[in-house]
């Protein structure tokens, strides 16, 4: 049997806290913009 | 964008917005976090339902049937953070493919209306792109021009 590859499967939890619902957001974001490309960006960031 | 919306609370930072969706259905307290992401100058947008209880759910489907009103508070507080945050982006993304989807859906509809002063890129594959109609993106990308 193949080797499959390993998913991380992340139950949603349906009632958090805000702080908690923010976190997990906020990593998932951080997560995608882990290899993006930011020379796609047409101007400057900001500088805060 | 001369649509109404529903009138909000800002916190003192103008990182957190509150107000509520009143619909016939049900009124529900919606909730906004502009949270400092890893990248400099990105804030990431996080819309959720808060339950009287105080918790919150980010995985239920409203259906208030007002997502006009909702997403035209969004952009009202959109106005009000980057105004405080100059220069800065915002970031989001919904939390399944399907909510994305419906995020570009209203984008197109609502958010193009005020693209003389707002930019909106999307994000997919590992590159931004400016925000075109009936493209797949993971997120968006939302910044003064």
């Amino acid at each position: 049997m193949k080797n499959r590859p390993t998913v991380k499967k992340t139950t949603a939890k349906a009632h958090k806290t805000r702080e908690e619902a923010v976190q997990s957001k906020l990593d998932l974001a951080n997560r995608l913009l882990e290899k993006a490309d930011f020379s796609t960006l047409n101007h400057k960031l900001g500088n805060k | 964008m001369e649509e109404p919306f529903y009138p909000f609370s800002v916190s003192e930072s103008k990182l957190v917005f509150e107000f509520e969706s009143v619909s016939n259905y049900a009124k529900v307290r919606k909730v906004i976090v502009y949270s400092r992401m890893n990248i400099p100058g990105f804030y990431n947008l996080a819309l959720l339902d808060e339950t009287t209880n105080g918790t919150t759910s980010d995985v239920t489907v409203t259906d208030n049937k007002d997502m006009k009103f909702v997403l035209a508070t969004v952009y009202q507080t959109m106005l009000v953070f980057l105004n405080g945050y100059a220069g800065s982006r915002i970031f989001f993304m919904g939390n399944t493919p399907a909510r994305t989807r419906l995020y570009r859906i209203a984008i197109n509809r609502e958010l193009v209306k005020v693209s003389d002063l707002l930019l909106v890129q999307g994000f997919v594959g590992s590159i931004f792109e400016p925000f075109a109609p009936n493209r797949d993106y993971m997120a968006f990308l939302i910044s003064r021009k």
